[in-house]
């Protein structure tokens, strides 16, 4: 049985009914035409529609994707030593070996080197809190201060020398005495002082970490805090933020 | 029978059976030309973006870095990084009419943007007492346990960082609700009669990473938009 060859059955049905097709389309296109003529209204409708269509479905405002529409920047006829130059002084400001960077809101702590993270912790910083001693006037403000500090000194067993706020917040007067000051375990294993009274120290209250309660100190949890005390130089930056 | 009762001449028919297409032909002409304004603002240089970049890094001030091509929104400070974000998608609103794009200026994208801000404000919870050292009925502060941060500075779906030239960074949760357009709005700020904010970036970030960033966004921050290489 041989296979039907379906273009010659087209040809031949096509040859058989093609004069009576061209004269049906013709005699359709008349009619249709004579139809709009008749009703000559149909084309301002039709446009009037149109505009409607366009009005509402294809004006307004949308959100398209990003793409730099001709404002990317493009390579300049700049001195190529002048590129580089700046292009090392970028990486020059770039810190070097190990950093740390706190987000205080977050109570977070990174120990970072480029862009790679090293440790993450969960720290304490500043509650906010505002104090005031209504004897003398002065006021204190517990926040974490922000910008780029660097550790100063590090310490193992660090004794707290209480300033006059630890006395106000206990509702004692300050005393005169240096020694009666000096409070020990109270900042834990280790301390980086960054300057100002702020340090990065341990903590007695480990279940408070992660919440904002100190007096402006970054605190960490024991195991963390021997950690970034062992990565920290003098002179390593701290970026609190 | 008789179509046309009142006795327009077949020139009069062919001038009213053409109004409608005319007119409509005249709206994209219309259309077409606003489209076509350029932006006349220059691509800035290579040179002058790493120029914009190092004054930032060689500045105190705390600066993103939204890279379009890779996604990413950096936050940065005398050239270190502090935290890096996934931008999920970055849209711009334009305007359209009658399906075509209208070209905006979009010179505001180079530069350097100042003084961003949250909107809506992050909530600060100041706990203020005042002492009387030596007497004895004076209030002591509460040993409070406050909130952990999530808690405590709920971040909002949709929030900015408006800037000072007016650009604002609009930062999205991945989850927000999407709320149907004004279309009217939308209509009339195409068309021209209401002022169109084209100045505005969406940023659409993952939930948790948006919250964070609210959170510990620092005041009066810088924004450069530029690819990282």
């Amino acid at each position: 049985m041989t296979r039907p060859d379906i273009r010659s059955t087209v040809m031949t049905l096509w040859n058989r009914w093609r004069g009576r097709a061209r004269d049906l389309i013709v005699m359709v296109a008349r009619r249709a035409f004579g139809w709009i003529r008749r009703r000559w209204w149909l084309a301002p409708a039709a446009a009037v529609v149109a505009i409607i269509v366009v009005a509402a479905y294809g004006t307004g405002v949308v959100e398209v994707p990003w793409s730099w529409a001709g404002l990317a920047p493009v390579p300049d006829q700049a001195d190529a030593s002048e590129v580089e130059a700046m292009t090392r002084a970028l990486e020059d400001l770039a810190p070097r070996g190990a950093y740390i960077v706190v987000d205080q809101t977050n109570n977070r702590l990174y120990l970072k080197e480029g862009d790679r993270v090293l440790r993450e912790a969960v720290c304490s910083a500043g509650s906010g809190m505002v104090l005031r001693d209504s004897e003398k006037g002065r006021v204190w403000v517990f926040d974490t201060p922000r910008g780029v500090f660097r550790v100063q000194k590090k310490a193992r067993n660090p004794v707290w020398k209480k300033p006059d706020w630890a006395f106000i917040e206990e509702g004692k007067r300050p005393p005169a005495r240096a020694s009666e000051r000096i409070e020990v375990g109270t900042l834990g294993e280790y301390a980086l002082y960054l300057g100002d009274g702020y340090m990065i120290h341990g903590t007695l209250y480990e279940r408070l970490l992660g919440r904002s309660v100190t007096h402006g100190c970054i605190r960490l949890g024991k195991e963390d805090l021997r950690a970034v005390h062992d990565a920290a130089e003098v002179g390593t930056e701290v970026y609190i933020f | 029978m008789q179509h046309f009762p009142n006795k327009l001449s077949a020139l009069g028919r062919t001038s009213r059976t053409r109004i409608g297409p005319s007119g409509a032909w005249l709206c994209l002409a219309a259309c077409a030309v606003a489209c076509a304004r350029q932006s006349p603002s220059p691509a800035p240089t290579r040179a002058e973006v790493l120029r914009a970049r190092l004054d930032l890094a060689r500045s105190d001030a705390f600066h993103l870095v939204l890279d379009p091509d890779r996604g990413r929104l950096e936050l940065r400070l005398r050239g270190a990084l502090l935290r890096d974000h996934r931008v999920l998608a970055i849209t711009r609103p334009a305007r359209r009419i009658a399906f075509f794009r209208v070209r905006d200026d979009l010179s505001w994208v180079s530069g350097v943007h100042d003084h961003g801000r949250l909107v809506p404000e992050r909530p600060t919870d100041r706990y203020e007492v005042e002492v009387h050292p030596g007497d004895p009925g004076s209030p002591r502060p509460e040993a409070r346990v406050p909130p952990p941060p999530e808690e405590a500075i709920p971040a909002p779906p949709i929030w900015l960082i408006q800037f000072e030239d007016g650009l604002d960074l609009e930062v999205v949760s991945a989850s927000a609700p999407q709320e149907p357009p004004d279309r009217w709005e939308s209509w009339k700020q195409a068309l021209g009669f209401s002022p169109f904010h084209g100045t505005r970036l969406r940023l659409v970030l993952d939930d948790a990473d948006a919250a964070v960033l609210y959170r510990s966004l620092p005041p009066d921050v810088r924004l450069l938009i530029a690819p990282s290489d």
